[in-house]
């Protein structure tokens, strides 16, 4: 199920609402938030709920036993069975296959032949990266002392299934509703502000990134090989505006749900496009992420004071192994890695690239933008296409074809609104116009009441919906 | 937030309407969107297995999606609303999946055919490759007109005359055989317009070199172009249909061609039926062509009644099922006037008692054609070969049943210039 599907809006949201808000009792609304978390997930896989719930099992009675365990390295090699256990379901589902592929490649690279293995015949559960992420956080936080352990399964399971942040994130740590579990307060401010984001995550994913999307197919899919630079440039463009509006409309969503059942999940994006370094641009874009990685990763690899340039190739080729079982993303990772330590070397011969506005800023984001499309393409010989037509060394013209012409007006009157939605313009604007006055609640209940109404038939019209980010 | 009551009452509100909107699907009986031309989902039914194979979310997001309230309006809405994003241009160019455009969604399960009562009968698709299903089609969009571009592909041409070759040597050399390949529209409109399409003449001219020499082959370019000032009257602007003139013209040809005497257009009366938006416009809707509908012109006989026909259209169990019809009615509306739905195959009687008996294997072009074919045979059995499954068994076997004189296969050049609908026919042939 998601989000933007008329099944979410028209069936399971109201329905949720109304059998979590009928009784006060927090043991009744945990209750129905279970329930509807493992429905939610069970519609999308039927079989492989019951995977999730027996991660949860391992990591319950995990967690139980970490306290018990005498002995720092007997603590320790619990921990590397506990972390091993939690990741084998991921890599089996997600890299068994990539990385036996990749193991024939190297053989017949080398002159061998016959390698052949058993595939995993599995297709990878919905959601599969984030949710092992976030019971990993869960383990390691009870080993840390961070967070006491779970004495309850389904509070755990609630945690690790919660339908908001289930299948594309935001990664949310345990230790951040630990409390809000038994203790959380709804109430009609936040419900409010939750529904508000919730509408505005819609808006986002349902006309921004979906337009976007469409376009970006259009030029860099259709037709690969009579690509003009122009439209390989548009191209790039609109996915780069695509994969944003998409998760962050997505984590908006997630937020909102949060807000509205009295969670508060940490933002996960805070207008990364803004950016004008590659470090800062990291600290904006899927910061659970990113968080993540830097604390579990890197800090207890060294961080920064112990081979620094290594963390960072690491915990960057992790990152892009973690987007997708397949060689450019790593590369993609890998890409990030090299930006990074470029910049901390620039930084320490005292040059700040970010000090130099918006050409800092034009920069950025064409770094960015090039990132995507090796993000993009995982076939290394439609990159290769697509950098020579970025070039204009393809055998296509410069200026856009009909065709790609056609696509482009399609969506022309949208590209301000991509370019203006991408900017902390519009909250602010909004925030000094309105926010703490008496118009604000009209003027929110307004936007989120036409983002809702025009969002469900746009959704109608565009049929099936499913997110970005779901191959994650 | 002050007051955020106000938020929560409408946000709740809307939940409940879309919910009440969304509820109407367990009332709906539609069957079929007219506005869209295809089938609509039907409602899933819950079962262990239907559950856990993932197919009951699916086809609940489907039917929920097809069914809500008012559907075909939100639609629309949601189309006006895509428009304000446009840049408005006089020409635009859009691709489309090529076994999609043969008349067919062929990628889909199944296809109905509409009358007016939104009621219609199944079709069996016998199926496009993974390859077919990846090449396109494109089409320009003007402002009160939708035209398909030729693109020239001459091995996809040469292996249509390969398989014209194979269907019309199952049968005997004593049977007259015919084949007319049809240009598309783009072929007549103004040079500017027609420089984005590919020659058709020269393509059609190439694809009979390489035809037996039994083969007689039919050139309806002449005619057509011979009345091209008047090309709305020769061809829809939101379908890729020839008009009932343009195959009258096509039938002249192919008489004067073979010999056979036949009625000038003033036997018949011209009549005027509804307005409609065509096949093209359904699969690209832009606002701007609904100002522009097609006129739905036909011509009936003036001195015989318009002769029935039989319509063989097959069941999922595999049978067939007959359904009788005229072969010009006018309450189908568009292009389905002619000869009614997609079937397997249809057996119209013809208006003459000493003709000779004819079947003709066509795609949709065959529907309007084959209605004037009827004037000069006694019978015109007339094979859709996207539908028709039972192979070279069958069509032998529909040829001894009918005493096949005449063979004839009719095709338009859009329909060949990709591999789907050859293959389609190659598959009479197995």
């Amino acid at each position: 199920m998601v989000f933007s599907s008329i099944v979410f809006l028209g069936a399971f949201l109201p329905v949720v609402l109304l059998l979590y808000f009928i009784s006060g009792n927090r043991t009744w609304r945990n209750f129905i938030l279970l329930i509807a978390s493992m429905l939610f997930y069970a519609w999308g896989e039927p079989i492989w709920v019951a995977a999730m719930a027996a991660l949860a099992l391992i990591d319950y009675l995990g967690g139980l036993m970490v306290g018990r365990i005498q002995g720092a390295g007997a603590k320790k090699a619990f921990l590397v069975l506990m972390v091993i256990l939690n990741l084998a379901l991921l890599f089996m589902f997600k890299y068994f296959n990539f990385l036996m592929d990749s193991v024939g490649d190297l053989v017949r690279l080398l002159g061998g032949t016959g390698f052949s293995f058993a595939r995993f015949p599995f297709a990878m559960p919905i959601g599969i990266s984030f949710f092992t992420f976030q019971a990993l956080s869960y383990v390691l936080d009870v080993y840390r002392g961070d967070a006491a352990p779970q004495k309850n399964y389904f509070y755990l399971l609630l945690y690790i299934s919660m339908f908001p942040q289930l299948i594309a994130g935001p990664i949310v740590r345990y230790t951040d509703v630990e409390y809000e579990i038994l203790n959380r307060r709804e109430s009609a401010s936040d419900f409010a502000n939750g529904a508000f984001r919730f509408c505005v995550g819609l808006g986002k994913k349902v006309i921004l990134a979906n337009y976007a999307g469409g376009l970006a197919t259009t030029l860099l899919s259709t037709n690969l090989n009579a690509l003009s630079a122009s439209g390989a440039w548009v191209g790039m463009l609109m996915y780069t505006a695509q994969i944003y509006f998409d998760f962050s409309g997505y984590s908006d969503m997630a937020i909102g749900l949060g807000h509205i059942f009295g969670f508060n999940f940490k933002e996960n994006f805070n207008y990364p496009y803004a950016s004008r370094t590659v470090t800062e641009f990291w600290r904006r874009w899927h910061i659970s992420l990113s968080s993540f990685f830097r604390d579990y990763v890197y800090i207890p690899l060294g961080g920064n004071r112990k081979h620094q340039y290594l963390n960072i190739l690491i915990v960057w080729a992790l990152t892009g192994l973690w987007h997708g079982a397949s060689w450019n993303f790593v590369i993609w990772g890998l890409y990030y890695a090299a930006l990074l330590c470029a910049e901390k070397l620039l930084k320490k011969n005292d040059i700040d690239m970010g000090k130099i506005p918006f050409i800092s800023n034009i920069l950025l984001l064409l770094i960015v933008s090039f990132g995507w499309a090796v993000f993009y393409y995982t076939d290394a010989s439609q990159l290769w296409v697509f950098c020579r037509s970025l070039l204009g060394l393809a055998n296509a013209d410069i200026t856009m074809s009909l065709r790609e012409l056609t696509a482009v007006n399609e969506l022309f009157f949208l590209f301000p609104v991509l370019a203006l939605a991408a900017t902390p313009i519009p909250a602010k604007v909004c925030n000094r116009l309105f926010a703490g006055r008496g118009i604000e609640v009209w003027v929110k209940t307004l936007w989120a009441a036409v983002l809702l109404v025009v969002c469900f038939m746009m959704i109608m019209n565009q049929t099936y919906n499913p997110f970005l980010y779901f191959r994650f | 937030m002050k007051k955020p009551g106000i938020l929560i009452v409408v946000f709740l509100l809307l939940l409940v309407l879309i919910g009440g909107v969304s509820a109407y699907a367990f009332f709906d009986t539609q069957t079929v969107s007219v506005s869209e031309n295809r089938t609509l989902a039907k409602r899933p039914s819950l079962s262990a297995q239907s559950w856990f194979s993932g197919a009951f979310a699916t086809g609940a997001e489907d039917f929920l999606s097809d069914h809500v309230y008012n559907r075909a309006a939100l639609v629309s809405v949601a189309k006006r609303m895509e428009a304000l994003m446009e840049r408005k241009t006089e020409i635009k160019l859009v691709s489309h999946n090529a076994a999609d455009m043969a008349g067919n969604a062929a990628t889909q399960a199944e296809q109905t055919q509409l009358t007016p009562e939104g009621e219609g009968g199944g079709t069996f698709n016998v199926g496009a490759t993974a390859a077919e299903q990846e090449q396109t089609q494109d089409r320009l969009v003007l402002e009160d007109r939708i035209l398909s571009v030729y693109r020239d592909a001459p091995d996809n041409l040469t292996y249509y005359a390969q398989v014209v070759n194979k269907f019309l040597g199952m049968f005997p050399d004593y049977i007259n055989k015919y084949c007319l390949l049809a240009p598309s529209r783009i072929a007549f409109e103004p040079p500017d317009i027609a420089a984005y399409s590919d020659d058709q003449r020269t393509a059609i001219e190439f694809v009979y070199g390489k035809l037996d020499p039994l083969i007689t082959t039919i050139d309806a370019y002449t005619p057509l172009q011979a009345h091209s000032e008047r090309l709305d009257d020769l061809y829809y602007r939101t379908d890729h249909h020839w008009t009932h003139l343009g195959a009258y013209y096509a039938a002249e040809a192919m008489f004067e061609t073979i010999g056979l005497p036949y009625s000038p257009l003033e036997a018949y009366e011209r009549r005027e039926g509804n307005p409609f938006l065509g096949y093209y416009y359904a699969q690209d809707p832009d606002p701007a062509l609904e100002a522009h509908q097609d006129e739905l012109i036909y011509y009936l006989p003036k001195d015989h009644p318009v002769p029935p026909c039989v319509l063989y259209i097959p069941t999922e169990e595999g049978t067939m099922e007959t359904e009788a019809a005229i072969t010009v009615n006018p309450l189908r509306g568009g292009y389905y006037t002619f000869a009614g739905s997609s079937f397997a195959y249809s057996v119209m009687d013809g208006a003459r008692d000493d003709g000779g008996s004819l079947l003709l294997v066509a795609d949709s072009y065959g529907n309007a054609f084959g209605t004037w074919l009827a004037e000069n045979y006694s019978r015109v059995v007339q094979i859709d070969p996207r539908d028709y499954v039972l192979g070279r068994e069958g069509v032998l076997s529909l040829a001894e049943e009918y005493e096949i004189t005449d063979v004839m296969l009719c095709d338009y050049l859009g329909a060949v210039d990709s591999s789907y609908f050859p293959a389609q026919i190659e598959h009479l042939t197995e």
